[in-house]
């Protein structure tokens, strides 16, 4: 085995286990802030296997927005709603979580399954290796182009929904009639639905 | 420019490295009870997706990279859909002080 | 570079970006989008000077740009059909009566919303910008034959209807709504991803017609699998049984005005990316996925309208009874003939009018009196004769009583599917038609048999019906054009058979699916 041949293994598995490892961790520890720091992990983890396969641009895409964007994100909504929060026991969650195990393994199985019976079409055509970043801009503005102008639409959109929803002030009057509003549904609730607010 | 060949590391490593993450996000989705949690497993399936898009679009489709492109515009969406995800969270959190999964219980589910 | 020259010379055979280029993008096919895009802007642009401004030029540059859209669409029935944007987008016949369809019921919805936003204190031209972009992503979606184009679209249209859902953010429930219907909208969008990489992974491209030959030639087992994914995702997107979980919640929830977009609009789409996606890709695994959607469609007509007999809430019954509308308009779709699909598109543009008619009624009552509790429409009839009229008629309709519009979808739909051997949806279809006529009929029934001292509370302190406030014009136009449609339309339905047998038959897609199913019918 020569030596660039072993290297590349070896970084396969170290980033591999830190993917596998670390996506364990994210779902199963208590404390939802090291799941979020094992996220981020996790996302330069994958960017390292982009590397693996000679697409820097998609790697650094992830960095950037992954780690950079998405997960701070999650860790700002960790520190915002970071109550200490006391979770009442349910009846039969761990039941729920062993057949819900399961029936992922099957999942998991299936797919290994699938995955190595199939007579994958490889080699394929020679990978064009550090071009690929120019390929990609190539490919937005030829025959990815309507997706790209859409998704800027889609960005600009999930940007003003988020200011909407998130920000604090309200319209205190009906702009028809000047009554006072409360932007809730108009169907109202009989019963109050907010005691649990105040028991907390 | 060298040119580079795949084909050390065969191409089910990637794929089954990219079904047992997408597994785990799946796991996570059902039993998380964590509103935030939830966000991170659907963050971890599509990293998954991702995962298994740069694969064919390295070895099977090296050329044109279709993979890639697909690639970005997941990464695009996911960055979307976490910051609306994170502002209908914190709107819910203001009306119920909780983040419990369990707890979102005023609709029947 | 005389590498990447070399590479294109050697690879003429599939063509290059480089070389496409050259070629025309045919980007007219989507004018109609342009002038909704242009209407997104132009509400945002008139929010800035302020929520009275909006509130003024809002909803006419909406009311001014979709009909401008739907003319464009008009003129681009008889075009030369060519494909756009280099193979990502097709402006078909099927494609335009979808968009229609879309672009007629966000018309609808934002003539029936403008008084329900207001009143509620949501901003009105955000609210506007956000519908928009729904639409923009459902009319794409109608059209989009390239994976990443379907799975942009979708999510344009999922991203903006979670937003929607949320927009009453002082309300817990509307919040839960959006939450819930985010997370299992997101779950459900990376499991359509990782089955569109995994088709991408078997065929080398994003083209779905390209995935559809290459799945011909080798269906393997894994595409089997990218299958079953990929049909999960459109379940959830026409909310079939059991993929329908989120949608009595999210109805519940969610501002009613959004509820009769998603309802209508929203499913419009999920239709039209099924149909393009099961018969354009999955074509090599016909007799799978039919299988398939005939549980769905069994399950979804006998759960949606069991369920939706035990509702006490008027906008969770009418969740649970598009579950099972949903669920009449898969029996065209597996039929796979000419007439199964003709029916599909006739049924759909029925249900645009008389569920959106139903809702404009729904939405009026609890403007007036702050209720959906069925309960509380006891005794409509005195007070309130055009809410009565036209939720009666609406609702006969939905469930099929002649002569009304929905009555010939219906017949018709029933037709194609015994015509071509179904006989098993069609006899679950009539029985549960009937179940959804009880129903119907007992919404009906407390409003107008009700003496006037067992009205309901509610109705007793009915508040006087004033027409003038802002807004209430548009909702009481739309309300009154929708009824009309429902009523007279069954009477003078043949135009809208012409124009779904056309639809059909001016799409290739269709016509060669219909081809391949006649010759192993022959042989």
């Amino acid at each position: 085995m020569t030596l660039p041949i072993s290297t590349e293994l070896i970084c396969f598995l170290v980033l591999a286990s830190i993917v596998v490892i670390g996506g364990i961790g994210v779902v199963l520890l208590s404390n939802i802030v090291y799941s979020a720091f094992l996220l981020g992990g996790v996302f330069m983890a994958i960017a390292g296997l982009y590397l693996l396969l000679n697409a820097s641009f998609v790697a650094a895409a992830q960095v950037l927005v992954y780690v950079g964007a998405v997960n701070v994100l999650i860790l700002f909504a960790i520190m915002l709603v970071n109550k200490r929060e006391d979770l009442a026991p349910i009846k039969g969650l761990q039941v729920r979580r062993f057949v819900s195990g399961l029936v992922c393994s099957g999942m998991l199985a299936l797919l290994i399954r699938v995955v190595v019976k199939t007579p994958w079409a490889v080699p394929g055509p020679t990978a064009i290796g550090e071009e690929a970043t120019e390929r990609i801009g190539e490919h937005l503005f030829t025959d990815y182009l309507l997706p790209f102008e859409l998704a800027s639409v889609l960005l600009l959109m999930a940007m003003i929904g988020a200011i909407v929803l998130a920000r604090r002030d309200v319209l205190l009057e009906d702009v028809g009639t000047g009554e006072p509003v409360d932007q809730a549904l108009l169907e109202k609730v009989k019963t109050p639905v907010l005691t649990e607010k105040t028991t907390l | 420019m060298q040119g580079f060949t795949n084909g050390q590391i065969p191409i089910e490593a990637y794929l089954l490295l990219a079904a047992f993450l997408f597994c785990i996000g799946i796991w996570g989705l059902i039993n998380s009870r964590n509103a935030v949690r939830v966000l991170m497993s659907i963050e971890l399936m599509l990293n998954a997706v991702n995962i298994n898009l740069m694969t064919f679009s390295s070895y099977i489709d090296g050329e044109l990279i279709r993979g890639q492109v697909f690639a970005v515009f997941v990464i695009t969406v996911a960055a979307a859909e976490a910051a609306v995800g994170l502002a209908i969270l914190l709107s819910l959190y203001r009306n119920r002080v909780t983040v419990d999964m369990e707890r979102f219980n005023l609709l029947r589910w | 570079m005389p590498e990447m020259g070399a590479l294109l010379l050697s690879s003429s055979t599939i063509s290059a970006p480089a070389d496409l280029l050259n070629l025309g993008l045919n980007a007219g096919a989507v004018a109609p989008e342009g002038v909704v895009l242009v209407a997104l802007l132009g509400t945002l642009i008139v929010d800035l000077a302020g929520e009275k401004s909006a509130a003024r030029w809002a909803p006419p540059i909406c009311y001014v740009s979709l009909t401008i859209a739907l003319l464009l669409l008009v003129q681009q029935w008889n075009a030369p059909l060519e494909p756009s944007f280099l193979g990502s987008f097709l402006a078909d016949k099927l494609a335009i009566s979808f968009r229609g369809i879309v672009a007629l019921s966000t018309l609808i919805s934002l003539l029936i919303s403008w008084r329900y936003a207001e009143q509620s204190g949501s901003p009105v031209g955000e609210y506007a910008a956000i519908l928009l972009a729904a639409t923009l992503g459902a009319m794409l979606l109608c059209g989009s034959t390239d994976l990443i184009s379907v799975f942009i679209s979708l999510e344009t249209l999922s991203v903006a209807s979670y937003l929607l859902a949320g927009y009453m953010k002082r309300d817990a429930r509307s919040s839960e709504a959006a939450l819930k219907y985010l997370l299992v909208g997101s779950a459900a969008a990376a499991v359509f991803l990782y089955g569109a990489s995994l088709l991408y992974g078997i065929s080398g491209t994003t083209n779905i017609k390209g995935i559809g030959l290459a799945l011909i030639t080798s269906p393997t087992p894994l595409a089997a699998l990218a299958l079953v994914f990929v049909l999960a995702t459109v379940a959830f997107k026409i909310a079939a049984v059991p993929f329908h979980q989120w949608t009595p919640d999210v109805y519940e929830g969610s501002p009613t005005p959004v509820v009769a977009f998603l309802s209508v609009g929203s499913k419009a789409a999920g239709f039209a990316l099924a149909l393009r996606l099961l018969i354009g890709c999955f074509s090599a695994f016909d007799e799978q996925w039919k299988l398939l959607f005939t549980v769905l469609a069994v399950l979804s007509m006998a759960l949606g309208n069991v369920v939706a007999l035990a509702q006490t809430s008027m906008k969770r019954m009418l969740a649970y009874s598009s579950i099972g509308q949903a669920g009449f308009v898969m029996i065209g779709l597996v039929c796979g003939t000419e007439d199964g699909f003709a029916a599909m598109v006739l049924y759909m543009a029925a249900y645009l009018f008389m569920n959106l008619g139903a809702f404009a009624c729904i939405i009026l009552f609890s403007i007036r009196t702050g209720s959906d509790r069925i309960a509380d429409y006891a005794g409509l009839y005195q007070k309130d004769p055009l809410i009565t009229l036209g939720l009666s008629l609406c609702l006969l309709s939905l469930g099929g009583i002649p002569p009304m519009l929905g009555f010939f979808g219906k017949i018709y739909l029933f037709f194609a599917g015994w015509a071509s051997h179904q006989y098993l949806l069609v006899v679950v279809g009539l029985v549960t038609s009937v179940i959804s006529i009880y129903y119907y009929i007992s919404v009906i029934k407390m409003m107008v048999v009700k003496e006037p001292q067992e009205a309901s509370e509610i109705v007793k302190s009915y508040p006087d019906i004033q027409w003038q406030t802002l807004g209430i014009p548009a909702l009481r136009f739309a309300l009154v054009s929708c009824v009309l449609v429902t009523a007279v339309g069954g009477v003078f339905s043949n135009p809208l058979f012409r124009w779904a047998n056309n639809a059909v038959a001016g799409t290739p897609l269709l016509q060669d699916s219909i081809a391949i199913a006649n010759q192993q019918f022959l042989g």
